[in-house]
C-alpha cells in the first residue's frame, strides 16, 4: 500500500488551512439559515432541505396545507440568497407561454416590424411555482426543459436561464378538486420533496407573536448568486468513500421490486423503486448535508438525513401497500438500514 | 495545518490496530488448535483406557496418542497461519471499523481512500484538503487498544477445562498404561518379562506359590519357587505382591467397591474350600479340570459350567460369555492347584473319562450329594453330541461361569461387552491373547462366599 498523500506540506503551515477557508464560507451558509429562521419560524428542517437543494442545484417541491408558510419560506430564502425572484401562480388556464415567454411582434423606429422573444417569469434565479398541480399537464410540462436543462426553447431558439436557477414548487395535498397530479417524469425532476408539517404549540405561539405585530421581519441578504454557485462547486467536490457508495448502490437495488435478492416486503408493496436519478439525488444531497453540518465527506449520517426528502417522491407503493397502510418513509428507512448494516466489514 | 505529522500518526494507529488484530486472531487460532489437540489426546487416552468399548483404539500406544495430538496441533497452527494471512484486513478496512467504533462518520476511511488514490498536490480540492485536516484533528480519537482489544480468547475456558480434565485423567488412571506397558514385569528385580504375552501381568502363575504356601502343598510351592520350571508356560514368575499392589490400586480407584471386592486370598480360600468339599466323591485320577469345574459349578450356591468349544467362532464365544453372565472366571492352573491340593478321600463315585469330559447327565446330577445338588440341571448337549457341558440354573445373582481361558481367543474377549464385570480385572489381561489370566471377579457383592 502506498502512503497516503495527504501529508501537509511545509508551505501550508503559514497559510490558512483549507478547512478554515471552507469553514468561513460555510459560516455564511449558517448565517443564511439563521436569517431565514428569523422570518420563517419552526421550519428549520425545511429550511435546511431547501438550502441543501440550493447547494446541490436541485429543485424543490414543497407540499403542505395552505397557510403553513410555503410561499413565505421560498420568498425569504430567495431574499437571503440574493437571487432574482419571480412567482407564478398556477391556474388551470395558465398556458406554457405564460411561463416560458413568447415571441412578440415589435415595430422599430423605422416602421419595420420584427419578432422578439419576450421572456416569461421563469427567467429568474428563483421561481416560485405556486400550486403547481392546478395547471394542466401541458403547462406543467413546460417546466420540464427549464428544470432539467436550464434552458427555454421558443420559436426554435434556445434561451438560457440565469444561473443559479431554482424552481420551488408548492402543492396542496388536501384540496385535490380541479388539480392535475404531476406526472412521474416531472416529479422525478424535483431534487427534494419537502413536507411542511403543522407547527407545534411553541412554534405556533411564536408565529402568532412575531407576525401579528407592527414590526415586520424583513430578511437580510446574506449570500449572492456567486456564493451559491461556489457552494455548488464545493458540494460536488465532497468525497464519497467507495464503501459508502456501494452501500447506496445496494440500497437503491434493494428498493426495486424487479431486482434479485430483494426482500419480500419490497416485492409485495412497492410499485416502482428508486431509479439511478434517485441514487444521484441521494448522494448529492448527502454531500450538501455534510457541508451544511461542517463535514467534508459523505457519511451514513448524511445519507440518512436526506433519505426522505430525496427519495420519498421517487418511490411509489402499490395498491396493496397503500391499502395496508405501509409507510413509504419507514420502508425506505428499513431498507437503508439493511444496506448500511455491513458498512464496517 | 497545525502539525505535518498528524496524518502519519493516524497511519501508525491504524497499523497498530492491524497488528493487534493479527495478534488476536493468531492467539485465538492457537487456543483452538491447542484445544483440538488436547481433546484428541484426551479422547485417545480415554479410548485406550476403555478399549473394550473402543477396541479399535487399542493399537495406539501412549506415544502414538501424543503423536496424533501433536499432529492435530500442527494442522491447527498451519490453518491458523493461513487464516490469519488471508483474513487480515488492509488499512482501509481498519479505518472503516475505526469510523464505526469511534463514530467518526466515515472520515478516516474516506480520507485514507482518497489519500491512497494519490492525486497530485495541486489537484486536491479544498474540500479534500479540509477533510485531511479534519481527519488529522480527529486522529487522536483512534485508540488501537479500544478498536482491537486483546483479551483472552473465548475458547481459552474450554481449553482450561479440557486440560484440567485430561490432567486429572492422566493422574488418576495410570493403571491402564501400566497394565499394557509390561513395565511392572521388567522392573521387578529378578523377574523376566514373560515371552509372547507380556500383557499377562496378572498371570495365574502368580498364585501358584501362594496357593502352595497357603495349602501346604509342597509340589505347588516348589512350582512357584522354581519360577522357570518346565511346567511354567511363561517361563517367568510374578511376585504376588505385584498383583496385590495392582489390585490395591484398582480398588483405590474405585473406593466404593472396596467393601465388596474380595481379595485374591479370599477367593483362593473360598475356591479351595469349595473344591475340597465337592471333589470328595471323585477319584484322584479323575480329578481333571473339566470334572472339577463341573462339580464346582454344580454347587447349590452357584451356577453353570459352560466350557466353550474351541471350534466356536469368536462371535459365538463372545455371545456365550455375555449370555452366561459369568461372574467368576478362573484359570485352569488354579483348578489344577485346587485339585492337587485337595486331600478329600475318594468316595467311590463313578469314574469319569479323561480328555474331553462328557458332561454330567441328569442322572449323574441326581446322584450327587444333596449338599451339591443344583436347583435345576439339564444336559446341554450330550444327547446330540454337539455341545458338551452342563448348565445349572441357579439364582441369577449367584451364577458362575467357569471357562478355560486357553480356549478363548483374543477377539472374543474384545467383543465381550463392556460392563462392570470386565472393566477391572479382565482389563488387566485381555490385551494380549487371553491365554492365561487370573481369577476374575465381578463387582457383585457376596459372589464368593467364605466357607
Amino acid at each position: 500500500m502506498t502512503n497516503p498523500t495527504f501529508e501537509v506540506t511545509a508551505a501550508d503551515r503559514g497559510q490558512e488551512s483549507p478547512a478554515r477557508i471552507l469553514d468561513r464560507e460555510l459560516d455564511q451558509l449558517q448565517q443564511a439559515r439563521t436569517a431565514t429562521s428569523q422570518v420563517v419560524f419552526g421550519n428549520e428542517q425545511a429550511v435546511d432541505h431547501i438550502l441543501i437543494s440550493l447547494m446541490c442545484g436541485g429543485h424543490v417541491l414543497l407540499e403542505g396545507a395552505p397557510g403553513l408558510g410555503k410561499t413565505l419560506l421560498v420568498r425569504t430564502i430567495g431574499a437571503v440568497c440574493g437571487l432574482s425572484f419571480s412567482r407564478i401562480q398556477f391556474t388551470p388556464d395558465l398556458m406554457p407561454a405564460d411561463i416560458t415567454g413568447t415571441m412578440v411582434l415589435l415595430q422599430d423606429e423605422t416602421g419595420k416590424t420584427h419578432t422578439s422573444f419576450q421572456p416569461g417569469p421563469i427567467f429568474a434565479q428563483m421561481v416560485l411555482t405556486d400550486e403547481i398541480n392546478r395547471a394542466t399537464p401541458k403547462t406543467q410540462s413546460a417546466l420540464l426543459e427549464a428544470m432539467q436543462e436550464g434552458t427555454v426553447t421558443a420559436a426554435g431558439r434556445v434561451h438560457t436561464l440565469p444561473k443559479p436557477f431554482f424552481v420551488m414548487a408548492t402543492q396542496n395535498p388536501i384540496e385535490m378538486e380541479g388539480t392535475y397530479l404531476l406526472p412521474e417524469a416531472q416529479i422525478d425532476r424535483f431534487f427534494f420533496k419537502v413536507d411542511m408539517p403543522y407547527p407545534p404549540e411553541g412554534v405556533l405561539d411564536t408565529i402568532l407573536e412575531k407576525t401579528t405585530g407592527s414590526q415586520e421581519n424583513t430578511p437580510s441578504r446574506i449570500l449572492s448568486a456567486e456564493d451559491i454557485l461556489h457552494l455548488q462547486t464545493l458540494t460536488r467536490a465532497v468525497p464519497l468513500a467507495t464503501h459508502v457508495r456501494h452501500a447506496v448502490v445496494r440500497f437503491v437495488l434493494a428498493t426495486q421490486p424487479s431486482g434479485r435478492n430483494v426482500s419480500e416486503s419490497v416485492k409485495r408493496y412497492i410499485r416502482f423503486g428508486i431509479t439511478p436519478r434517485g441514487g444521484q439525488a441521494l448522494v448529492l444531497a448527502a454531500k450538501g448535508h455534510a457541508m451544511m453540518h461542517g463535514r467534508f465527506n459523505v457519511s451514513v449520517k448524511d445519507l440518512r438525513g436526506v433519505l426522505r426528502p430525496a427519495l420519498r417522491h421517487r418511490f411509489r407503493l402499490n395498491f396493496e401497500g397503500v391499502a395496508e397502510g405501509i409507510s413509504s418513509d419507514d420502508l425506505l428507512e428499513e431498507l437503508f438500514d439493511q444496506a448500511v448494516a455491513t458498512l464496517a466489514e | 495545518m497545525d502539525s505535518p505529522s498528524v496524518s502519519e500518526s493516524l497511519l501508525i494507529r491504524l497499523r497498530a490496530s492491524r497488528v493487534r488484530l493479527v495478534l488476536r486472531r493468531s492467539l485465538e487460532g492457537l487456543v483452538w488448535a491447542a484445544l483440538a489437540s488436547l481433546s484428541v489426546f484426551g479422547f485417545l487416552e480415554l479410548g485406550r483406557y476403555l478399549n473394550p468399548v473402543l477396541p479399535w483404539l487399542s493399537f495406539l500406544s501412549a506415544e502414538g496418542a501424543s503423536a496424533v495430538a501433536l499432529g492435530v496441533l500442527a494442522v491447527g497452527l498451519i490453518t491458523t497461519w493461513i487464516r490469519v494471512r488471508r483474513t487480515t484486513p488492509d488499512l482501509l478496512t481498519i479505518a472503516r471499523r475505526a469510523d464505526v467504533r469511534f463514530e467518526l462518520d466515515e472520515r478516516l476511511s474516506t480520507a485514507l481512500e482518497f489519500g491512497m488514490a494519490g492525486p497530485a498536490r495541486e489537484d486536491v480540492s479544498p474540500v479534500l484538503l479540509a477533510l485531511f485536516q479534519d481527519v488529522a484533528e480527529h486522529a487522536d480519537q483512534v485508540h488501537p487498544r479500544v478498536l482491537v482489544p486483546l483479551s483472552m480468547p473465548r475458547p481459552t475456558w474450554y481449553l482450561m477445562t479440557v486440560g484440567a480434565a485430561v490432567l486429572a485423567f492422566e493422574l488418576t488412571a495410570p493403571l491402564s498404561r501400566s497394565a499394557t506397558a509390561a513395565a511392572p514385569l521388567s522392573m521387578t528385580p529378578g523377574i523376566e518379562a514373560p515371552q509372547g504375552t507380556p500383557e499377562a501381568v496378572l498371570d495365574a502363575e502368580v498364585l501358584i506359590p501362594s496357593e502352595g504356601e497357603r495349602t501346604g502343598d509342597p509340589s505347588v510351592r516348589d512350582r512357584g519357587e522354581a519360577g522357570s520350571a518346565p511346567s511354567d508356560p511363561l517361563g517367568a514368575t510374578l511376585a504376588l505382591d505385584d498383583f496385590e499392589a495392582t489390585a490395591a490400586r484398582l480398588v483405590e480407584r474405585q473406593p466404593e467397591q472396596r467393601q465388596r471386592l474380595p481379595t485374591s486370598e479370599e477367593i483362593g480360600e473360598a475356591q479351595s474350600e469349595r473344591v475340597r468339599r465337592l471333589i470328595a466323591g471323585i477319584r484322584e485320577s479323575e480329578r481333571e479340570r473339566e470334572a472339577m469345574a463341573e462339580i464346582m459349578v454344580v454347587d447349590p450356591d452357584d451356577g453353570a459350567y459352560n466350557p466353550p468349544e474351541p471350534s466356536w467362532t469368536e462371535s459365538l464365544l463372545a455371545t456365550a460369555l455375555e449370555r452366561e453372565r459369568g461372574r467368576l472366571m478362573m484359570d485352569d492352573d488354579v483348578l489344577r492347584i485346587s485339585l492337587g491340593s485337595s486331600s478329600g478321600s475318594d468316595s467311590g463315585g463313578e469314574a469319569r473319562p479323561g480328555g474331553a469330559s462328557p458332561p454330567l447327565t441328569g442322572s449323574q446330577v441326581d446322584d450327587l450329594p444333596s449338599e451339591v445338588s443344583p436347583s435345576q440341571a439339564f444336559d446341554l448337549g450330550s444327547g446330540q453330541g454337539s455341545r458338551p457341558g452342563v448348565q445349572v440354573e441357579a439364582p441369577p445373582e449367584e451364577r458362575f461361569t467357569v471357562v478355560r481361558a486357553t480356549q478363548i481367543p483374543e477377539g472374543a474377549w474384545r467383543r465381550f461387552p463392556e460392563d462392570s464385570r470386565t472393566s477391572d480385572f479382565l482389563g488387566l489381561s485381555y490385551r494380549g491373547v487371553a491365554s492365561r489370566y487370573f481369577l476374575s471377579l465381578t463387582q457383585q457383592p457376596n459372589e464368593v462366599e467364605r466357607p
